[in-house]
């Protein structure tokens, strides 16, 4: 009898162990940069670096960048600030395109299903809006506005954006804009607020309405 | 014998039960925890924004009134400084509140366009100009709302308990006491003229003059030939009528790619063309792609368009054509080009800058060139010089002389007023992964 308590209290242990293990642990985030491709081929051909060049700042990557800040007298933490890029030769001038990402986010979350217009016709719309007196002046504050994006309020916003949305998000940026102005856009189908029915519709894009 | 093994099973099964419910009530008040740390986090950002916004609103009402009583141009100017940032904090704080926009027009309307025109008079301070009688009767128009919007809000704020809180009355479908103290507030202005000054942010821009489609009402059948003519071998669908700021014909065109092409009906101009492309093997070179886009232009008939920009993004090229005639760049007349390297050919066109504002002007000048570079900086060094006509937000559009300059590695477009002398407009060319940007 003792023995069958001491295994289900060691079960009960290593499962309670294990929950709160995986709700703290969920997933194994790697770090992203978008310099990272580039830094790795650096260190390869300088022959620090064996792994692929895959944007990956795993612990190869580490490891390699950490030998090269030691050879270089830069101070050894293995993260790529300004002068240890200076020292890699990376161009120290370019910067990313974080608005490009984030409206490319937007797109995809919103406009996933749609044709290529319409994609590029809900960038437009952000864009619009950052320049109306109406709303928000940037695009963050324009995306993130409360209750202005159904999918940032449901999270759908997270999902990382794929190629048509990129080239639309630019298409957007670089002045394209089929909603000739429009402000809203809306499924009839599934929108349930009447006053967006009130507003004045500019043109109809696959399943969206675009008005002013 | 049976009855020892039943009470073993009711055993086990009870610690299981009892394990369990331990397990479930650890993770529901961790849970629990972690919620109410994230809600006590939302509830202070929501405060924070709103006791900012009803701060901001004292202010700028304590700051309107100054703005009235003072004739000193340096108090003036320090007043119109702080003013228009209180906006910009404003319309931060508005739109950080958790209510959602329609029940918002006004008041961001209000706040930026009173922002906007506390930097016009800001600028005109700073040009030496006083204020004169039409500014201060907009400024007391700006005062009177400033008034009624903080009467309203510090009632709101009176009626709250020690214990309110934002996130509670907040719901998904915005009925909540909250949402109405502010709406009620909203309702105090909703007759704010939206256009109490002709600056960068009001209505008049957006809704600009069409000025370079000229009066022919071009038939749909007639649209639809010359896009035969334009697309030959593609297959062209018509999709319907589109009645915003243009009156367009809207067409499917297909072919190597799928196009959609938008026609105006005044002036029958090619207005857009849409398209996802940059798939395959690069067949064109960037010197290709921007003669390629020079003779499309060339084809619908708009005349000495020339690259003036140009960037890359993977096989896609964008190329900014502007007018050029007797050597002067037409800025606000822009198209935008999109060439696919891979397919070679034009997959995009926005030409709602060339409808809008092309019509034949002149340049003119009253200082010579090499006087406007004078005023350039000792540190640049001067790579390119142009005369170029380019927007502006306040006169429409300005005859300026455009120096193309570097410094450390960067590159500078800076254009200096040629009657003026006065420097109008800065960028620097901004290298990012897609590409080289101004800014």
């Amino acid at each position: 009898m003792k023995k069958i308590f001491a295994i289900i209290i060691a079960i009960f242990i290593v499962a309670l162990s294990t929950i709160f293990y995986v709700a703290n642990n969920t997933s194994i985030v790697y770090a992203y940069d978008t310099h990272m491709t580039e830094i790795q081929s650096r260190l390869k051909q300088l022959g620090y670096y064996n792994g692929a060049v895959n944007g990956v700042y795993d612990d190869a990557t580490v490891g390699a960048i950490k030998r090269f800040q030691a050879d270089h007298g830069i101070y050894v933490s293995g993260a790529v600030g300004g002068v240890t890029a200076n020292a890699l030769g990376i161009n120290m001038t370019r910067q990313e395109s974080n608005d490009l990402y984030m409206l490319a986010k937007c797109i995809h979350a919103e406009a996933r299903g749609e044709p290529y217009i319409g994609k590029v016709a809900v960038g437009a719309v952000i864009l619009n809006r950052v320049a109306s007196p109406d709303f928000p002046d940037t695009i963050y504050g324009v995306i993130y506005q409360p209750w202005a994006f159904t999918a940032v309020h449901d999270g759908q916003i997270n999902l990382e954006p794929e190629a048509a949305s990129y080239q639309a998000a630019t298409d957007a940026l670089n002045g394209w804009d089929p909603t000739y102005g429009s402000l809203f856009y809306y499924n009839p189908a599934t929108a349930s607020s009447s006053w967006i029915f009130s507003r004045q519709t500019v043109v109809t894009i696959g399943d969206h309405i675009f008005a002013i | 014998m049976k009855s020892k093994y039943s009470n073993n099973v009711l055993i086990v099964l009870s610690v299981i039960f009892g394990a369990s419910a331990i397990v479930f009530l650890c993770l529901f008040l961790s849970y629990l925890t972690t919620s109410n740390l994230y809600k006590k986090q939302l509830e202070n950002t929501y405060m924070k924004c709103f006791y900012e916004m009803v701060e901001g609103v004292d202010s700028l009402e304590v700051d309107t009134s100054k703005l009235v009583a003072t004739t000193s141009l340096n108090t003036q100017r320090e007043l119109l400084g702080g003013m228009y940032n209180t906006c910009g904090v404003l319309v931060n704080n508005i739109n950080q509140m958790p209510i959602s926009y329609n029940k918002l027009t006004e008041i961001n309307k209000f706040v930026n366009t009173a922002g906007g025109y506390y930097y016009s008079l800001l600028l005109k301070n700073y040009s030496g100009s006083p204020l004169d009688d039409s500014d201060y009767i907009q400024i007391n128009t700006i005062h009177d709302r400033v008034k009624e919007i903080q009467y309203d809000l510090n009632n709101f704020v009176h009626g709250l308990g020690a214990k309110y809180s934002i996130v509670d009355r907040v719901s998904f479908n915005n009925n909540s006491d909250f949402s109405a103290g502010l709406i009620n507030t909203e309702s105090a202005y909703t007759d704010v003229p939206s256009l109490i000054y002709d600056g960068p942010f009001s209505d008049s821009v957006l809704n600009k003059e069409i000025r370079g489609l000229g009066n022919i009402d071009y038939s749909r059948d007639t649209v639809e030939n010359n896009l035969h003519n334009v697309f030959t071998g593609f297959s062209i669908y018509y999709l319907g009528e589109t009645n915003g700021k243009f009156l367009t014909y809207n067409f499917d065109v297909k072919g190597d790619i799928d196009l959609y092409v938008t026609v105006t009906k005044k002036g029958g101009l090619i207005l857009g063309i849409t398209s996802f492309g940059g798939g395959g093997n690069k067949s064109l070179s960037i010197n290709d792609g921007v003669n390629l886009a020079e003779t499309f232009a060339r084809d619908l008939g708009l005349l000495n368009m020339y690259m003036v920009w140009q960037q890359t993004v993977g096989n896609i090229l964008y190329v900014n054509l502007a007018p050029i005639y007797n050597h002067v760049i037409y800025y606000p007349d822009l198209v935008k080009v999109k060439v696919d390297l891979s397919l070679g050919l034009v997959v995009g066109w926005e030409a709602t800058n060339y409808a809008t504002n092309h019509v034949d002007r002149n340049y003119s000048s009253s200082i010579s060139m090499s006087t406007a570079e004078e005023s350039i900086s000792s540190q640049l060094n001067v790579i390119e010089r142009n005369f170029a006509i380019i927007p502006d937000k306040y006169v429409g559009e300005l005859s300026t002389y455009e120096f193309i300059c570097t410094w450390d590695n960067y590159t500078y477009y800076i254009y200096i007023d040629s009657h003026t002398g006065e420097e109008v407009n800065i960028m620097r060319v901004i290298n990012t992964s897609n590409g080289d940007l101004l800014e």
